[in-house]
């Protein structure tokens, strides 16, 4: 069995949105060398998600605002403990329904991704630098 | 390739509750004796998650709130899947799939590979009951 590891390092330049690492993802399957396994993309931050789906501007557009009704970012509010950063909370709740991580297959060297889908990272608290873990393992 | 199995067991008080379950499956990934692989953590059962993030008390009461306002729990006949069962758990299936039902974490020189503020955690959505959590490990 082999196995590869890689740190990619992402800013985002504002404060939320969408990047597409696919090619990032493709380069490192191409550099483990290896043809049959699984690869396993996830952020090592909590205030970010890893999920596939179209890269497609006005559909992340509309995630955005999706994911803004569903957890609303508001400064002002406080929280049960007032431990939490409140302004923060928005991030940390958008992260968990897109998701922390998706498992690829890979099949003769590729990633085997369905026609439209891509990897994408979604970034709730950008504007620094943070990382996304990349494991292979296989033969 | 080496493969491992272990059942984490958890019983949380009351209906809703969150454990960190962190240092159960790095004791599975030092048992296991895997140094470069996967491990999987899920929960057994359609009414609770595995998921990954910080652990901090504030956030945790802030997402059970969160999902009792996305999924509430009452009114308990409002729910197709109480009338139909019996039941009572409805919101407890819709809070789980908010959640999720597992996470994947990669293990590298024999410990899980985390970022600096990851925490596994089990969050029950019906609980009073022992339930539990498979972890699969598989690599060299």
């Amino acid at each position: 069995m082999k196995s590869y590891r890689k740190d990619l390092w992402y800013v985002y330049p504002e404060r939320q949105g969408v990047l597409n690492i696919t090619k990032d993802i493709q380069e490192c399957l191409k550099s483990s060398g290896i043809q049959e396994g699984i690869c396993l993309i996830n952020t090592m931050n909590v205030t970010a998600g890893v999920y596939t789906n179209s890269d497609e501007d006005p559909m992340h557009k509309s995630f955005l605002e999706w994911l803004e009704k569903l957890a609303p970012h508001n400064p002002d509010a406080t929280t049960g403990s007032g431990e939490t950063e409140v302004s923060f909370l928005d991030t940390h709740l958008k992260r968990t329904v897109i998701g922390r991580e998706v498992m690829v297959a890979v099949t003769k060297g590729e990633l085997e991704l369905g026609t439209w889908e891509q990897i994408l990272y979604f970034e709730f608290d950008g504007k620094r630098r943070k990382r996304v873990l990349v494991k292979i393992i296989g033969e | 390739m080496k493969s491992y199995r272990n059942e984490i067991w958890v019983e949380v008080p009351g209906r809703r509750g969150l454990i960190n379950i962190t240092s159960e499956v790095n004791d599975c990934v030092r048992e296991s004796g895997i140094k470069e692989g996967l491990c999987l953590v899920n929960a057994m059962n359609i009414t609770s998650s595995v998921f990954i993030n910080d652990d901090e008390r504030g956030l945790h009461e802030d997402m059970d709130d969160w999902l009792e306002g996305l999924a509430p729990h009452e009114p308990v006949s409002h729910y197709r899947h109480n009338k139909g069962t019996g039941e009572d758990n409805a919101d407890a299936h819709l809070k789980r799939s908010l959640m999720g039902r597992e996470t994947t974490i990669a293990i590298t020189d024999g410990r899980l590979d985390f970022g600096t503020w990851e925490q596994i955690f089990y969050f029950d959505f019906d609980g009073n009951r022992r339930k539990h959590v498979l972890v699969k490990i598989i690599g060299e």
